[in-house]
């Protein structure tokens, strides 16, 4: 197996631009959302969080802190200017944490201050120092290093700006000097901000939320808009709020190149394994096992399945069309028994109607299994269900993540697909699937001589010298064998009643 | 200059009940505290209270009130309740504001 380098080339451009500004990195412990800053949010530093209304500034901001709290020994003061106790100690039991006993330990302090800016007049000078001294309670009474301030509109709604420019700036070299991470919430394309200029010139981080609804499906994503001495990324990623908390998906994850195992895993069909070098697939390798309706596809994973787990590895068989007991059924009338490793726990299925949740959550729900089951394969039987939720380019993006993903944690993907080299023409998002592919095996079905037979090639396989020829496939109680394919005079294969005919006359 | 005192003696003996916000040291405060004062004894007279308080030393007060600019004048009496914060330099505004 390849040794797994830490930081890839990325990274490194990464941090030496980071050792002249020489940021130090606040851990969220938001899943996802340390990946993509490359270690969380600046350090000692406020960060800004905008977004509309319902994106989940409060629910991502309140996270910050019970992680804080809870896996980085920090204490965090959430200070909110609206009436929201309840939502927050919401928001907190549903991922799991007791909020009271976290305020009780000291350990988080909850401020909510009812700002009535309704009847608020100017007249004349002002600073905000009534805010530095509640803020200077509040940190020293716990001795917190993160703060959350929610939010800047509800604080200084009504204000005017002149004045408020210059102490906001004020109050972020105050938050520096504190020694304390702060983030300060504000609603998308609020006219304080933005005339302000704080986004430009005094925030080091600007943080994105958004919550766009395409195809009657809600996604929810997160954009780095800024993020000084650090990222230059402008990419949105999409995340998930569950009782998991915020899961962010990155786009691309940078050990990606760094990991080529050389290593063999048998396909689990002997002759399959004769047309890839006499191996099998590369370990960590993605499959793509391709065909319409009733071509084997099924056959052709259970086998993979199977011979995983005779190897005593683990496989995660996510099953979308067929409920794994059918599958079960099926596969033992092939001769694939299946059973004695679900008993052995090398074989787990996941089971999903594809319009009971969105794709995102799908991924979600399966990366959950990976971490708890640490499979070496998994299987996505088919994909083409996952499709139907969501438009192609968003399918695809979270398709390529996910592989992403699979890829860097070593694990064997094999997936089938409704998809032939006839709807890639009619759906060019195909040609991308197959694209992100290491291999790609494709079944079909010829209709000659009054009968449909199987067939199999293998389109391509990275990295090995396939065989390039047709196969027939057979399947009988004895599994899945391919035959090769002799031809008659005329061209034509011969396959299916016609080659037990051929044999029988060449016998005799 | 009163002492912080609400009791319901105070709210029935004046018509205008005033909490000025400040921090001793700040010129904006200063000023605010002498422009209060002027305006009392030019418009308000005996029937008003001013409490004069300073955030360091009663902290709690800010957040009992939500107060987060310095000065911030608020009218608790007569209702509905008004919050003027700044320097209160321009006197007209001001009587405008708060005087009923």
């Amino acid at each position: 197996m390849s040794k797994i380098e830490p930081i890839s080339s990325d990274q490194a451009v990464v941090s030496s631009s980071e050792k002249k500004f020489k940021l130090e990195k606040s851990q969220t412990g938001i899943r996802g959302l340390d990946e993509i800053t490359f270690g969380g949010i600046p350090k000692n530093r406020p960060t800004i969080l905008v977004g509309g209304t319902g994106t989940g500034k409060t629910f991502m901001s309140m996270e910050y802190i019970i992680k804080g709290a809870v896996q980085f020994n920090e204490p965090g003061v959430f200070m909110t200017f609206e009436e929201k106790t309840d939502e927050l100690l919401l928001n907190a039991s549903s991922l799991g944490y007791d909020l009271y006993s976290l305020v009780k330990e000291n350990k988080i302090l909850l401020e909510q201050l009812n700002i009535n800016n309704n009847e608020l007049y100017e007249i004349g000078k002002y600073n905000i120092e009534g805010l530095f001294v509640m803020l200077d309670l509040a940190i020293n009474k716990i001795k917190a290093k993160r703060i959350v301030l929610d939010s800047f509109d509800t604080l200084f709604s009504n204000f005017d700006t002149r004045i408020l420019r210059s102490e906001f700036k004020r109050l972020f070299f105050w938050l520096k000097d504190k020694k304390v991470t702060a983030i300060i919430t504000a609603e998308l394309g609020d006219t304080y901000l933005t005339r302000l200029g704080l986004e430009e010139n005094v925030a080091d981080c600007v943080i994105e939320l958004n919550n766009r609804i395409v195809n009657q499906i809600g996604t929810r994503r997160i954009k780095i808009v800024k993020y000084r001495g650090s990222i230059n990324a402008n990419n949105e990623y999409p995340f998930v709020i569950d009782e998991k908390g915020m899961t962010i998906f990155p786009l691309v994850n940078q050990e990606k190149d760094e990991l080529a195992s050389t290593e063999r895993i048998p396909s689990g069909i002997s002759s399959l394994d004769e047309m890839l070098e006499n191996k099998g697939f590369y370990l960590g390798s993605s499959i793509l096992v391709s065909g319409t309706a009733g071509t084997g596809k099924t056959s052709i994973t259970a086998s993979f399945a199977r011979s995983v787990c005779s190897n005593n590895r683990v496989c995660l068989f996510c099953a979308f069309e067929e409920k794994p007991n059918q599958i079960l059924r099926n596969m033992k009338s092939l001769g694939i028994l299946l059973t004695p490793f679900i008993e052995s726990k090398h074989l787990h299925f996941y089971y999903a109607r594809p319009n009971l949740q969105n794709l995102e959550l799908h991924f979600m729900a399966i990366k959950q299994s990976i971490e708890k089951l640490n499979p070496s394969c998994i299987i996505l039987d088919p994909i083409t269900n996952l499709m139907t939720d969501g438009p192609n380019s968003d399918v695809r993006s979270m398709l390529t993540r996910f592989i992403d993903f699979l890829k860097t944690k070593q694990i064997t993907v094999m997936f089938t697909a409704a998809i032939t080299v006839g709807s890639i023409s009619q759906n060019p998002s195909d040609e991308g699937i197959s694209s992100m592919v290491d291999t790609w095996i494709m079944v079909q079905d010829i209709e000659l001589n009054g009968e449909r037979n199987k067939t199999l090639f293998v389109m391509k396989s990275r990295g090995m010298n396939h065989s390039k020829k047709e196969k027939e496939i057979i399947m009988s109680s004895q599994g899945v064998e391919l035959l090769s394919i002799s031809r008659n005079k005329g061209g034509f294969p011969i396959i299916g009643n016609k080659r037990i005919e051929t044999a029988s006359t060449n016998h005799h | 200059m009163h002492t912080i005192n609400n009791s319901e003696n105070d709210v029935n003996a004046y018509e205008y009940i005033l909490e000025l916000y400040v921090t001793k040291n700040s010129s904006s405060s200063i000023r605010a505290i002498k422009n209060i004062q002027l305006i009392k004894e030019q418009y308000l007279k005996e029937k008003t209270k001013i409490e004069v308080i300073d955030i360091y030393e009663n902290p709690e007060k800010l957040f009992e009130n939500g107060i987060v600019s310095i000065p911030t004048l608020i009218r608790k009496k007569p209702l509905p309740e008004i919050r003027i914060i700044g320097d209160l330099s321009n006197e007209q505004e001001v009587i405008k504001l708060l005087i009923i």
